[in-house]
């Protein structure tokens, strides 16, 4: 080698050192590490039992404490977050987990296979245990192995275990104080530890020093780069906006379509929005002896009469992405071609709802709504009181009373709402699937499977046998191929069948003060839903 | 006047028993179901049978109400159905927030109203007259509600003088302190203004009055006819108003925390009652007909004081 080529590998090789060397510290150097956050939240937490989960509120702060055994990367896949290595036997039956080793829970109770069953088998019989009803047992093989036995073939099985409800808590701590789970006592594995609910103000947690197993899809492994995370209630939104922009609240995705320019056009705070995995529509009661919205075609018409883009305009202030079907197009393996199907069923057009109304025998009799046999075409039409459903309902109902509907409009609390719509007592219903697993299937089994007749969530009160068929291969068959087609199958049957008038695919509003770095967290699709846990990590002061 | 005592005391039994059985039929009664609104949207009809049977809520109305009762006779008020947390220590932790503002506001309340009903009332058809009058005339007017939230916007906002919300520590404290004059003041100005024309049309009429005249042609001092006959005497009917404005002052403390993000007990209930926490929603109203019966016997304890003539009637 000539002195020449060698003094030109050194002086590439000084270049890129000192690239590094430079580069390094100047990314870096922007992190201060320490301080606090403070995160507003608009609604607090009915309680914060883990095996209580049910709401946004819970989840957004139990994230920061608690983990599954899986989680969901960028790619939106699957992968392990406290295993190891896993394996599952041919007939499908039998799961084998291998714990990931020196991973402790906050009390320094060790995670091991001893822990999972315990959590496991806990989990069960708690609010999200329909997830993993599939198990049948749950075996301890050794220290860090665990086997779970399905009572049938559950080829999706990880979907459950990567589902932030089904989470891993220490068994010693829950055992010591079980009366005072999830209000003053609360040990997960999570990068934040917790220290204190004061009921009706904050949560105060602490930073987890001993956390390193961040995933691998995530800039920080762990610690946290911030010493203390606390989360504030603030129920008022004018006041939740003030202290983001003006006060000590730090960061909130309570932003909503409303506050959008003043959280933009304020010096100090900046706003992200994404895509969310919740889909707004209008449900609407399919049940067999629901007439005459039981009729495929009388639900067209109904969607035919109602302009989603005029309502996404006016209830939401023109944020969210058109929405087609009953899913959101961000769920993990959400089918594209669903919505072509869709798209001619449910677009606005007031002539074709007038047509099909003109064709099932619903008469326009001068009165301002349609007859027929001397019966008016009345529409129970109840609203979630939460602004953004009131506000989509008071949009649509004039749209559905120019199309002949006799509306009758009820916006109800949720309590009194979730008993009628259980009963079936609404035609339509404003709603959105907020919180779902961010998965199509699991959502498509919650809000379509007959099985779930009995839940809120089956708002529409659907029931088709050919859809149960489709959900149960997409969940049971072992062939991926064959559950893959099922899963498309039942999109396609779903938008078929319009058991929603959709109006927006929810945009997840993300407002921020600018002394706080946001950009590593910000880049995951589920960033601010499903995925919101890793805030905790890679969210860091300037 | 001990007996008197003794006998309101005992009066307070029955009170609070109506009270127990009135909230209990209207909260039981109301549509809603708490445990579904615990489990959420997912819950199936098992896990929800199976938790309704936990909290007790599958047996009759009349069972959970005399063992709510039962309960409360020994001094426990229960569990929160949504918390699991004792409803008395969840009512401790927020009842001294509560406590807090609404002492603040009383006390502003007596400070601004009585001078101000004062100055009204001696300087009656004058500019201050007429400039008190409008700004009570005004704070009547308007909606709690929206007073709060321009309040807020004008004060902690825009001119950045007060923190915007929250509880920043006792009030003796200048964190405390500077938390607690916004909401403070606005839960107590409503209550200023009708106070301030209360008493502002008493001491009309209580100065045109001939005992009034007999102490002037005595020859006392105008301030000592004012203050020591006139306004005392204004006081027995601004009393009686004040007691009668405790419920009122509880409700606007509701909209008070809700908008200031204060962590009182108002709150609280109304959480509460929107998550159907049957235990906690009885636990609350109890207090709070507690504090309101406690509060109206100091009030009329009060009027012994202020007029010595019902003392010995």
């Amino acid at each position: 080698m000539s002195t020449k080529r060698i003094w030109q590998g050194m002086f590439f090789l000084f270049i890129v050192c000192a690239f590094f060397a430079v580069g390094a510290p100047v990314a870096q150097a922007q992190i201060k590490p320490g301080g606090t956050i403070i995160e507003a939240m608009a609604t607090e937490p009915t309680n914060l039992n883990t095996l209580k989960m049910a709401r946004r509120p819970e989840y957004t702060i139990l994230h920061l404490m608690f983990e599954p055994l899986f989680t969901v990367n960028k790619k939106l896949e699957i992968e392990p977050l406290l295993v190891d290595s896993y394996k599952t036997s041919a007939d499908g039956l039998v799961w084998t987990f291998v714990v990931k080793k020196g991973i402790k829970f906050h009390d320094g109770t060790p995670l091991n296979a001893e822990a999972v069953k315990f959590c496991l088998e806990k989990d069960q019989g708690g609010s999200q245990g329909t997830r993993i009803s599939a198990i049948k047992e749950i075996k301890v093989v050794d220290d860090m192995t665990v086997q779970v036995i399905l009572k049938n073939p559950y080829p999706v099985f990880l979907n459950a275990l990567s589902n932030p409800s089904i989470v891993m808590f220490s068994p010693t701590a829950y055992n010591k104080a079980p009366q005072d789970w999830g209000s003053k006592v609360l040990v997960g594995t999570g990068p934040f530890m917790f220290v204190e609910w004061k009921s009706g103000d904050r949560v105060i947690m602490k930073k987890n020093p001993d956390y390193h197993h961040g995933p691998s899809f995530v800039k920080n492994k762990g610690p946290a780069y911030v010493d203390q995370w606390v989360i504030r209630f603030i129920p008022e939104q004018a006041t939740l906006i003030g202290e983001l922009t003006s006060g000590d609240v730090d960061l909130s995705d309570y932003v909503t379509e409303r506050d959008i320019e003043k959280v933009k056009n304020s010096k100090n705070t900046d706003l992200v929005t994404a895509k969310s995995t919740s889909a707004i529509y209008i449900a609407i009661n399919c049940a067999p002896d629901n007439k005459p919205f039981n009729d495929p075609k009388m639900r067209s018409a109904l969607a035919h009469s109602i302009n989603a883009g005029a309502v996404r305009k006016a209830a939401l202030s023109g944020v969210g992405d058109p929405l087609y079907t009953y899913i959101s197009s961000q769920t993990m393996g959400f089918y594209k071609p669903s919505v072509e199907i869709a798209k001619p069923l449910v677009a606005y057009d007031p002539s074709k709802a007038k047509a099909i109304l003109d064709e099932l025998g619903w008469k326009d009799t001068g009165k301002g709504y349609r007859e027929k046999d001397g019966q008016p075409l009345e529409v129970k039409f109840l609203a979630f009181s939460i602004p953004r459903y009131k506000r989509i309902a008071e949009v649509a109902t004039p749209m559905l009373e120019k199309a002949g509907f006799k509306v009758d409009l009820q916006i109800l609390e949720a309590g009194n709402l979730y008993e009628k719509t259980l009963k079936g007592e609404h035609d339509l219903l404003s709603t959105a699937y907020v919180g779902g697993s961010g998965i199509a299937l699991d959502d498509l089994v919650a809000s379509m499977h007959s099985s779930n007749l009995k839940s809120n969530v089956q708002w529409a009160h659907f029931s088709n046998p050919e859809m149960d068929k489709l959900l149960d291969t997409a969940r049971f068959n072992l062939d991926p191929e064959k559950r893959k087609a099922a899963l498309d199958a039942a999109q396609e049957l779903a938008a078929r069948e319009i058991p929603c008038i959709p109006i927006a695919n929810a945009l997840e509003i993300f407002g921020y003060k600018k002394n706080i770095g946001v950009e590593n967290y910000i880049t995951h699709p589920w960033a601010f839903d499903q995925a919101d846990e890793w805030r905790g990590l890679e969210v860091y002061r300037k | 006047m001990l007996k008197y005592l003794l006998r309101r005391l005992m009066l307070l039994i029955p009170v609070l028993f109506i009270v127990s059985v009135l909230i209990s039929s209207l909260i039981y009664m109301s549509p809603g179901d708490p445990v579904r609104v615990m489990l959420g949207l997912r819950a199936n009809q098992e896990a929800v049978e199976k938790i309704r049977s936990e909290l007790g809520l599958d047996k009759p109305i009349y069972i959970r109400y005399l063992k709510w009762l039962g309960n409360t006779v020994r001094g426990d008020l229960g569990r929160s159905l949504q918390r699991n947390e004792r409803v008395i220590g969840m009512i401790e932790e927020r009842f001294p927030a509560s406590l807090e503002l609404g002492a603040f506001a009383i006390l502003v309340t007596i400070v601004l109203a009585i001078p101000a009903g004062v100055v009204s009332a001696t300087r009656v058809n004058t500019w201050v007259d007429n400039l008190l009058s409008f700004c009570s005339l005004f704070w009547v007017s308007m909606p709690g509600f929206w007073v709060a939230i321009i309040s807020l916007l004008l004060f902690s906002m825009t001119l950045e003088i007060f923190p915007i919300s929250g509880r920043g520590g006792p009030p003796w404290t200048l964190a405390g302190l500077s938390h607690i004059i916004l909401p403070g003041l606005i839960l107590g100005f409503r209550q200023i203004a009708v106070i301030m024309r209360l008493i502002r049309a008493s001491m009309l009429e209580i100065l045109g009055a001939d005992y009034t005249r007999t102490a002037r042609s005595k020859g006392l001092a105008e301030r000592v006819v004012i203050y020591r006959h006139a306004l005392r005497n204004a006081l027995i009917p601004t009393v009686t108003i004040f007691g009668l404005q405790i419920p009122e002052f509880l409700s606007m403390s509701v909209i008070i925390e809700t908008v200031f993000a204060w962590p009182g007990t108002g709150r609280l209930l109304v959480d509460a009652v929107l998550k159907r926490d049957y235990t906690l929603v009885q636990g609350i109203v109890l207090v709070y007909a507690l504090a309101v019966i406690l509060l109206n016997l100091v009030v009329d304890l009060l009027y012994a004081y202020i007029d010595p003539r019902i003392k010995r009637a």
